[in-house]
């Protein structure tokens, strides 16, 4: 035949066997068809279909691949949002990645994909769909950034991704203003992952003209020799090229790192500190007022970071130039600005912060910070020397708050007055310390409270004031539900010495219920009786210790003991004859207190 | 980075120039510890055994490995591998083994061995003896002892080599275009008394840094466009894309550039504050508008405490505002109280603050310096206050006859220079544009020369540059030359 039916045909290089089986020797594709070959023809046409089938269906499965992984990728994503670092739920999920990852590797160099504004593309087949709208949606988080391409290298799952998974996450937080993807995405400076993006920031400016523009006719308005004109010749500029004047010498090559070395260690707010000290000192009303609206945001930031250096160190030199300028609106303007550091929020920072114990303040730094704070400041000062458990920290807050109680005594009464029960306690205590007599009515009121640690630190400070307002509420308060207020208040009464009291005391050491308290209740009640009643209380406490309760019932060892010990401290004639008397007394517990308390005597 | 014709800017080479870094030294201590001991020596076979691993990791990813040398510059798989000061040494070893050896082109296939390259280096670490054609001698070397994996060639034409593409050129106006009516819009903001946001300063800074990072010649041309309407806006950026060039000179990473691109892009915002009487006065002037004009750096500084679109306030940025007048011994403004220490960044500003300002036409310069003259004055005259190193590494990068500068040739033609020599140890003699003849005649197109060729016969140069002048003279806009 002529025509040869496969000349239109493209060579194939595939192999054409024949019934058997057996490959032919020669190359085949150029060979001459015999006549009757139309059946061999249709077979080549299938097989070309086969060969485009078999290309197809490979193409789906790696398409398919590549979609399962990019799923793979996206429940990552959602996983590295849901679960926190280091939890195994997120690292079966980043590991079946990195899996699906190394095995993509065997099949081709890279995997790239097209951002749209809500689909992913690989190869014009749809990887990913995000919902319209979508928060989730990752094809319009990375477009309305500008990202429009995204190029995975071989080795990103072993260096980048979750470095990557975890910028998008990050983005996904960012608010408008600050970082977007792409920045982040820069900063990040990856290798493996490459993407290609537009700015999508605003209009395109117009360009800057371009050399095709260049005017290039016509003959220059003066020789470039008339410069060179004896009467005009400078001295030649060509010098003799001395390399020493251009190039680095090792020595200036080390110093240039060691200065960048210095530069990105430089402690940068600090001499941002610095500069705005140094305008306020010397810079005019206006200036100062412009940095004064600085230091208000710098101070607080400073302390919540925790950089009581720092802090300490601007209000040391704010109050250095205030004595050093003098001036009445310096003076003023330095008082304002060290004054907020007493607010609630402020404060509230400092005492967190030494309650954490994540910073060790320096004492000399926490100091000048402390000196610095205003009376405002003592309620949260208060209730944080409650927490605060260091004993350097705490030390230094409690005489911070001595200093300040000190300097307002009507914001003590009214501290101690505070519903807050830890506040009103501590207030009682400080205005106790302090000698703070005018908060003893305020103290007294305590007695009231429900909270049994306010009614003991009331007893305490009032013991402590030593003002005649104190001996009422003691009296009462020796009936108080609680053991520890009762053995305080008749303690107190006993360091009193509060006459008034004898007769309660009496009562108590006399009656029932004191029968059944502890020990330390009971000498603590017999004591203060008789130093209150001294020896009006003798005749009571001898026929306790020597008499009947009644009939031919004597009193409790315990009680016969603390008389004893009570007619030791009244002292006495009819004393020492009771004590004589029981002496001869053959419970143990009493001649153990009547030998101890002769020994004392 | 360069911009596609879709418009797209493609991050595409970081790990190649790493990777590029890495073989580099990974060559240059295999060469010198097989000049100081033997073959069999345990320390020879490790960086022998360094250098293969390395180079089948390349090749494995990358398909390919090819070096090629052009003057100062080394192209990785067609990637410029950026040099710094930590590669600087290996850099001029292993440029001077290849000079030597008349090699500026070595291609690896994925056959490559160790046995290659031990082979190779071993040649390439020997001298050659008075031989008239190196590189064929060398080629001779490498048959012998049958390296069949690795090729060498002859350095590219230098010219040929460092011509912009036009993508590389539209990409840079791109970046300027952009950056510039970011600085106008933040500053006019400012001005209007309205908030204003980082974000897209820091694209704007994050352009650049890429910019200079792939296509330093494209950015530094871009310098010479000098708009005297909108000079504080294009003086920002200008001062921005030579600050970050030096930069990347002196090795600073990404990172680093970005503050230090950050710093340099604000470091004039304080003159939104000086009244526009002020800025853009004609003549001298008076005290009182000269002590508002200087207060410029405490503008700054305070002003960058108001923007917003950063976590915390751009410290770094705020001191380069603050200092970049203060000279190295505080003897500028503002003044000093407090013991400082005057931060690399800020100095660095200073000198391209001050050659950028000084190069320019302004309100009350009529007439610009030479860049040459200037450069000089920052580096002879120290009552100026610029870091002597920091000079010293600014005229290194920019050359002693920077891109911009109108040269008379010793032929009487005129030229602008156009890019610095590729040749470190050719400073004086970059490449320039032939803008004239000696007849004064414009030439229709300005031919790309580099003033290091030699006269074949006597191995002179061609052409000398006897002197620089000023392009006013000739009615020459020198960035149409160079843009």
């Amino acid at each position: 035949m002529d025509d040869n039916p496969l000349k239109d045909l493209p060579d194939f290089d595939f192999e054409v066997t024949d019934e058997a089986g057996t490959a032919p020797a020669a190359d085949q594709s150029s060979a001459p068809i015999p006549p009757g070959a139309d059946s061999q023809l249709l077979d080549m046409e299938l097989d070309i279909e086969a060969l485009e089938a078999d290309a197809a269906e490979e193409m789906s499965a790696l398409a398919r691949e590549i979609k399962e992984f990019f799923v793979a990728f996206v429940k990552t994503l959602r996983a590295s949002a849901l679960y926190v670092q280091g939890n195994p739920l997120l690292h079966q999920f980043v590991d079946d990645l990195t899996a699906r990852l190394t095995k993509l590797w065997e099949a081709v160099e890279s995997v790239s994909f097209t951002i749209r504004e809500n689909e992913i593309v690989w190869h014009e087949h749809t990887v990913y769909k995000g919902r319209v709208g979508g928060h989730e949606n990752l094809a319009f988080q990375l477009y309305k950034d500008g990202i429009r391409r995204i190029d995975f290298q071989p080795g990103v799952e072993e260096h980048e991704l979750r470095q990557f998974i975890d910028v998008l996450r990050l983005s996904r937080t960012l608010q408008s203003e600050q970082e977007d993807l792409l920045t982040l995405m820069w900063n990040a400076d990856f290798q493996y992952v490459r993407y290609e993006y537009v700015d999508v920031l605003g209009d395109e400016p117009p360009l800057p003209v371009s050399g095709a523009e260049i005017d290039t006719t016509g003959d220059l308005p003066m020789l470039p020799e008339l410069e060179l004109a004896p009467e005009v010749q400078a001295p030649t500029l060509r010098e003799d090229f001395e390399p020493s004047l251009y190039f680095l010498d090792e020595t200036e090559v080390a110093h240039l790192q060691q200065e960048l070395l210095r530069e990105w260690d430089r402690g940068v707010k600090k001499d941002v500190t610095l500069a705005v000290l140094d305008q306020f000192e010397i810079g005019d009303t206006e200036r100062r007022a412009e940095i004064l609206v600085i230091l208000r945001q710098m101070l607080p930031r400073v302390l919540a970071e925790g950089d009581f250096g720092d802090a300490a160190f601007i209000i040391g030199e704010l109050k250095g130039i205030a004595e050093k300028r003098d001036e009445p609106d310096i003076v003023e303007n330095v008082d304002e600005i060290v004054g907020e550091l007493s607010q609630p929020l402020v404060v509230h920072q400092l005492v967190r912060v030494l309650e954490d114990g994540s910073i060790d303040p320096n004492s000399e730094e926490l100091a000048t910070l402390l000196n610095a704070l205003k009376p405002e400041a003592i309620e949260i000062l208060i209730q944080g020397v409650a927490t605060v458990t260091r004993a350097a920290a705490r030390e230094q807050l409690l005489a911070t708050l001595d200093r300040l109680a000190s300097m307002s005594p009507a914001m003590m009464s009214r501290l101690v007055r505070s519903e807050d029960p830890r506040v009103a306690a501590e207030a009682a205590k400080i205005a106790a310390r302090l000698k703070m007599s005018g908060a003893a009515e305020a103290i007294s009121g305590l007695l009231r409270r429900p909270s049994a640690e306010v009614r003991l630190a009331a007893v305490e400070a009032l013991v402590a004031l030593r003002t005649s307002v104190a001996g009422a509420p003691l009296i009462n308060a020796l009936a108080d539900e609680h053991r520890d207020v009762r053995v305080a208040a008749a303690r107190g009464l006993a360091e009193l010495k509060y006459g008034p009291g004898a007769r309660k005391l009496e009562e108590h050491v006399t009656g029932k219920e004191l029968m059944k308290r502890d020990l330390t209740e009971q000498v603590a009640f017999f004591e203060a009786y008789a130093l209150t009643a001294g020896d009006e209380g003798t005749r009571h406490l001898a026929r306790m210790l020597t008499g009947r309760r009644y009939l031919w019932v004597k009193y409790p060892s315990k009680m016969r003991a603390c008389a004893a010990r009570a007619l030791g401290l009244v002292g006495g004639e009819e004393a020492n004859k009771a004590l004589t008397e029981a002496e001869k007394d053959k419970d143990p517990m009493v001649l153990s207190a009547v030998h101890a308390t002769r020994k004392q005597a | 980075m360069a911009a596609g014709e879709d418009g797209l800017i493609r991050d595409t080479s970081s790990i190649l120039s790493g990777e590029g870094r890495k073989l580099l030294t990974t060559l240059y201590a295999t060469m010198r510890s097989l000049r100081l001991y033997p073959l069999e020596n345990q320390v020879v076979q490790r960086a022998l055994a360094e250098v293969d691993v390395n180079t089948q990791a390349v090749l494995a990813r990358e398909g390919r490995l090819q070096f090629r040398l052009v003057g100062d510059f080394i192209f990785f798989n067609d990637v410029r591998v950026s040099l710094d000061l930590g590669n600087y040494a290996s850099f001029v070893f292993v440029r001077k083994a290849l000079e030597t050896h008349g090699i500026g082109d070595i291609e690896a296939t994925r056959q490559v061995d160790i046995r290659e390259w031990t082979s190779f280096l071993s040649i390439l670490v020997t001298q050659p003896e008075g031989v008239e054609n190196p590189l064929e001698a060398f080629a001779g070397s490498m048959e012998r002892a049958g390296i069949e994996n690795i090729k060498v060639g002859p350095p590219a034409a230098l010219v040929d080599a460092l011509s912009l593409s036009d993508e590389a050129k539209e990409a840079a106006r791109r970046t300027y275009a952009r950056s510039v009516s970011v600085v106008k819009e933040v500053m006019t903001s400012v001005r209007l008394g309205k908030a204003w946001s980082g974000r897209r300063v820091k694209r704007v800074v994050l352009g650049i840094v890429d910019q200079v990072l792939h296509e330093e010649a494209a950015m530094l041309g871009m310098t010479t466009l000098r708009d005297y309407d909108e000079y504080t806006f294009t003086h920002s950026v200008n001062v921005c894309i030579l600050s970050v060039a030096l930069g990347q000179k002196l090795g600073f990473t990404k990172l680093q550039l970005f503050e230090l691109g950050l710093g340099a892009l604000f470091h004039d915002v304080g003159k939104s504050r000086v009244p526009l009487s002020v800025l853009n006065k004609e003549g001298r002037l008076d005290k009182e508008e000269w002590r508002v004009m200087s207060q410029h750096p405490e503008f700054g500084l305070v002003m960058l405490f108001d923007l917003h679109g950063f976590e915390e306030p751009p410290y770094r940025a705020m001191l380069t505002a603050y200092e970049h007048h203060m000279r190295i011994d505080f003897s500028g403004y503002p003044k000093v109280l407090r013991r400082r220490w005057m931060g690399f960044f800020s100095r660095i500003i200073a000198v391209a603050d001050a050659f950028d300002a000084a190069t320019s036409k302004r309100s009350y310069q009529y007439i610009p310096f030479p860049p040459d003259e200037v450069l000089r004055e920052m580096r002879d005259n120290p009552s100026r206050g610029f870091d002597p190193v920091v000079v010293k590494a600014f005229v290194n990068m920019m050359g002693i006859y920077p891109v911009g500068t109108l040269c008379i040739l010793d032929s009487g033609e005129l030229s602008v220079v156009v890019a610095p020599s590729p040749n470190p140890e050719e400073l004086h003699r970059p490449l320039v544009r032939v803008v004239s003849d000696a007849n004064g005649r414009k030439l229709p197109e300005p031919p790309l020369v580099d003033l290091s060729e030699t006269h074949m016969a006597t191995g002179r140069p061609a052409r000398t540059i006897v002197k620089t002048t000023d392009p006013d003279k000739y009615n020459i806009t020198v960035s149409d030359y160079v843009v």
